[in-house]
């Protein structure tokens, strides 16, 4: 064996991967060859500074997003899935409006810091919401979505029957979209900054994917003798012919309902929205029930009311 | 495999969420510390680890324990790297992969020797080529076996361990030019 085989076999050598007949004649080389046992020292103390990197600790909320994918992706859990196919959160109705009807996510300061910040207050308690999904969302009576929400972080699962269109993962500040890169792995199509804090499902959870030049209106409506609050978000520059209304409980802002109204050839029309918000906290079941903007021609799929 | 996780395995398909999160606890780690020193940056490794999960989830059920789990995870998450996410990123940043990491380019030398050791081992592990790179971290920093990296890379037991060499040399020589390589003796000595 010559310098340049013996110094090619050092590494396994040391590795242990070495074949027993190499690592002999490797040995005997190295009781002759002085040089190729300094290089074997190099090899050696090069491969304990690797080693001794440190390893990037993983973060821990990773796990709760991907433990909850499995829970939610194995094959027994689907019968689950379909039989609560019909449950999913206002936070998820907000990233399911963005993918579904194509919100531009432009940008202007939002006026409602009052409401705001009393719904930031009021949603710490929150922990976990479900919306009854509506199911007139672009025709596609299945699809269907899925949410978790805790210790801050959201994740929200957008399915077509049994096929998954998208998943969407807040991490605290930003709002990443996955969409199929193939049948089976998922890519990473969009990562979003929330311009407002994001607080489970809440008012903020909506608007704060709408970007900073969106306009927001907020006003009050009546219901059997209660107010609401009522944010009516536009996009007049880049998106003039859609409209959201959400709608929120004054005490709490905790949101109570949303419709996503198009302008068509012949006027607003209600294009979908939510029915039943239900929190971890007690919410007069009445407010589930509102009213629409006035200009707003409703379409009836779904037991709304003609306007 | 190790002989439990497949049952592991066929706990979570059978229903158990509890046997999938111990087979995330006890790979998830390494998988993390993979993805972040492929890409470098915590959100990327974020997404990769994610990704990778994603499509473990979706194929455990044709993977009926073909091999090590360890080493699958890893292949997932090499093969989403190269194919997808890193791929989208370069489109927009536009790194090349021999250039100096940011911070360096004006003086390699002065800026290194700044640098602790480690540091410097890492930056000097970042400009290798992808392919000793890849060989180093699966070796050296996440510990799998030559065996287990033929079956990532999908190549000969013979090219790992002679690729492994090229990339010791590569990074000596590495560290050397950016002279933090003091007590290591020179590469390539001859009697």
């Amino acid at each position: 064996m010559n310098c340049q085989h013996a110094q090619e076999n050092l590494k396994a050598y040391l590795d242990g991967e070495l074949g027993r007949l190499a690592a002999a004649a490797l040995r005997r080389h190295l009781t002759m060859c002085p040089a190729c046992r300094a290089e074997m020292e190099a090899v050696h103390m090069l491969s304990k500074r690797l080693a001794s990197l440190s390893a990037p600790e993983a973060p821990a909320h990773l796990r709760d997003a991907i433990t909850g994918a499995a829970r939610a992706l194995r094959p027994s859990a689907a019968r689950v899935r379909r039989r609560v196919a019909q449950w999913v959160a206002a936070a998820a109705a907000a990233g399911g409006l963005i993918a579904a009807l194509s919100f531009a996510f432009l940008a202007r300061p939002v006026p409602a810091q009052a409401a705001f910040d009393r719904m930031l207050a009021a949603t710490e308690q929150v922990k976990t919401c479900h919306v009854r999904q509506w199911l007139q969302q672009l025709n596609q009576p299945r699809d269907t979505m899925e949410t978790w929400y805790a210790n801050g972080r959201w994740r929200m699962e957008h399915w077509r029957g049994d096929q998954q269109i998208t998943l969407q993962v807040y991490d605290g500040s930003k709002l990443h979209s996955y969409g199929p890169a193939t049948n089976t792995a998922y890519l990473n199509i969009s990562e979003q900054p929330f311009h407002t804090p994001f607080r489970g499902f809440s008012v903020s959870a909506m608007l704060g994917a709408f970007g900073k030049n969106a306009e927001v209106q907020l006003s009050q409506v009546r219901k059997d003798r209660r107010r609401l609050n009522q944010f009516t978000v536009t996009q007049p520059k880049d998106n003039p012919r859609e409209r959201m209304v959400i709608f929120a409980d004054p005490k709490t802002d905790l949101l109570l309902a949303f419709e996503v109204y198009g302008h068509l050839d012949t006027g607003w029309k209600l294009m979908g929205g939510s029915e039943v918000i239900q929190f971890n906290i007690p919410v007069d079941p009445e407010l589930f029930a509102f009213t629409y903007p006035e200009d707003a021609k409703v379409v009836d799929k779904g037991g709304a009311t003609e306007q | 495999m190790r002989q439990d996780e497949g049952r592991l395995i066929r706990d979570y398909l059978a229903g158990s969420d509890a046997a999938f999160a111990i087979l995330f606890d006890r790979h998830h780690p390494s998988l993390y510390a993979f993805a972040h020193r492929l890409s470098g940056d915590p959100q990327e490794a974020e997404d990769l680890c994610q990704s990778a999960w994603l499509e473990v989830i979706r194929s455990l059920r044709s993977y009926r324990g073909r091999g090590p789990f360890r080493a699958w995870l890893h292949a997932i998450a090499l093969n989403l790297y190269k194919d997808g996410l890193r791929r989208s990123r370069l489109d927009l940043i536009a790194l090349d992969d021999e250039e100096l990491p940011a911070g360096l380019a004006t003086d390699p030398q002065r800026e290194l020797e700044r640098l602790d050791a480690a540091r410097a081992l890492e930056a000097a592990l970042n400009r290798l080529n992808p392919a000793h790179r890849e060989v180093l971290i699966l070796h050296e920093l996440q510990g799998l076996k030559y065996r287990e990296i033929a079956d990532i890379l999908d190549c000969p037991l013979g090219t790992v361990k002679s690729r492994l060499h090229h990339a010791m040399v590569a990074l000596r020589a590495t560290l050397q030019e950016a002279g933090v390589g003091q007590g290591l003796p020179g590469q390539g000595a001859q009697p």
